[in-house]
């Protein structure tokens, strides 16, 4: 062995990371070759000191329990939306499927199950129904992204759009004058959240029937949010269209935004079946306020004109 | 039960249990590959977010958890949007002893250690990954290879080219050390 390979190999024979056939060789040579020797001496400690000086640095340092704080919100965070709790069970499955497969099952399998899926995704979407089904899923399962996606953009509503609406039906009204026994009343809210305030823009129709809107005072609806405060409702959201549905069954229609809506405020349009004049006052999940909101003050909107109506109370 | 199973079972407690047994290994990992401590805490709670949401994809029959978490970690550290390598060298933090009293042996500890640092700085960050595993973990070269995802000739190799590097680098540095000055001789009072 000439001395350049004998010093190739060194590092691995300090480690003890040399092959036994290697090791055979290397011992021969540096048995004879004082220089070799030197050099490996010369490299145990270059590297003693090496070690020493990097254990040094990291021992000297720790985390700041910052770090677990941050992180813990994270995770809560991302714990109430349900999506990622799925997809991290499917990751798992797969997985586990796929360590025990060789390369060409898993890549066929990948393929193979790429072709099922648009196949029947296309089988699928040529049937309206299931369309009609898939939209509604799709906003059931978005539904929670919007109560929790805290630092989310902020949903706008541009004055003049027509926003789409998706109620489901599932309750009649039984007590009130302007509705007939067995009527299904339909509650429409678009949100505005204000650092200071949150208003609720209100309507209500009856299905089947005109639209009905009740300019009742204020001070009888409240709605409480997260923190437990509670606020009026503002009601001067217009229903141009009649939803009709069955009890038990889902309608779905436009509702236009009859005014600017803050952009800059989280504005959300939710619609809700409700039993007028419950006797409990309603309860609403309402996002937290998206940070950093500069607010246009409310009065710098046009107001609309109030169209007085004859009180829907008995 | 093991905190790694109870945490797939969604034990959340399992999970901080995880975070407190690994934080200063991934941490200090990090800190030695970057050069900040800010940047290893934002890196340790990155790592851990992986971690969360991957750690059903872990598999205890492929290797150990230890040495997924340097592969998250040193893959992190690799693929992040990078930062300037900060090189600097705190004393106090070297020497927390020796400061007050200088004298050859410090300014050899010096010397040397600041031709580490300079050594460090001059290597590509996957050369310092592979010297950070090895010195400061004491990993074998194959589990290198496998958190590195790189043949074991190419950490071989590599491992051999920065040794020689520090050995250069080091027999210079300790060269350098000027002799001590010799204590000026004691006035006799006439």
């Amino acid at each position: 062995m000439k001395c350049r390979e004998a010093h190739e190999l060194l590092g691995a024979y300090l480690d003890d990371e040399i092959a036994p056939s290697e090791r055979a060789l290397l011992e021969a040579h540096l048995e004879q070759c004082a220089p070799c020797r030197s050099e490996m001496a010369a490299l145990a400690q270059s590297d003693e000191r090496l070690g020493q000086f990097l254990k040094r640095q990291a021992a000297a340092v720790a985390p700041s329990p910052q770090v677990w704080k941050r992180l813990r919100a994270r995770i809560g965070r991302e714990a109430r939306l349900p999506l990622g709790r799925l997809f991290r069970r499917l990751a798992g499955r797969v997985s586990r499927w796929s360590e025990k497969r060789p390369f060409w099952a898993r890549r066929s399998a990948t393929v193979l199950a790429t072709l099922v899926f648009t196949a029947l995704l296309l089988v699928l979407l040529s049937y309206p129904e299931v369309r009609t089904m898939l939209s509604r899923a799709a906003r059931g399962l978005l539904a929670p992204y919007w109560q929790t996606a805290q630092n989310g953009p902020p949903s706008t509503v541009e004055p003049g759009t027509e926003e789409p609406v998706w109620v489901k039906v599932n309750q009649t009204v039984k007590q009130y004058s302007d509705f007939a026994q067995g009527d299904v009343a339909v509650e429409l809210r678009a949100v505005e959240f204000y650092p200071e305030k949150t208003v609720v823009h209100w309507a209500m129709t009856n299905t089947g029937r005109q639209l009905v809107r009740f300019p009742m005072d204020s001070s009888n609806i409240l709605v409480q949010d997260n923190a437990k405060n509670q606020y009026p409702v503002d009601h001067e959201l217009s229903v141009p269209q009649v939803l009709v549905a069955d009890p038990g069954q889902q309608a779905e229609g436009t509702c236009t935004i009859p005014r600017q809506i803050n952009a800059e405020a989280t504005t959300l349009l939710i619609s809700t079946l409700v039993e007028p004049f419950a006797s409990s006052p309603w309860s609403i999940a309402i996002p937290r306020q998206t940070p950093g909101i500069t607010p246009t003050p409310l009065e710098a909107y046009p107001q609309p004109e109030r169209t007085p109506y004859p009180s829907p109370l008995p | 039960m093991d905190p790694i199973q109870r945490c797939l079972a969604g034990d959340q407690e399992a999970f901080a249990q995880i975070y407190d047994r690994y934080k200063n290994l991934v941490f200090r990992t990090a800190y030695l590959m970057v050069g900040s401590v800010e940047e290893a805490e934002d890196i340790l709670q990155e790592v851990f977010w992986q971690v969360y949401r991957s750690l059903s994809t872990f598999r205890p029959t492929v290797g150990s958890f230890t040495t997924w978490l340097h592969r998250i970690t040193v893959n992190y550290c690799l693929h992040r949007r990078r930062k300037r390598w900060l090189s600097f060298l705190s004393l106090d933090r070297i020497f927390p002893s020796a400061l007050p009293h200088p004298g050859p042996v410090f300014e050899e500890q010096l010397g040397v250690s600041t031709a580490i640092q300079q050594t460090l700085n001059g290597l590509s960050e996957k050369s310092r990954a592979i010297l950070i595993l090895r010195y400061s973990l004491e990993l074998s070269y194959a589990e290198i290879a496998q958190i590195l995802d790189i043949p074991l000739g190419t950490v071989k190799s590599r491992l051999n080219q920065a040794r020689q590097l520090f050995r250069q680098a080091l027999a210079t540095a300790i060269d350098e050390v000027p002799a001590p000055h010799p204590s000026p001789e004691k006035e006799v009072p006439l």
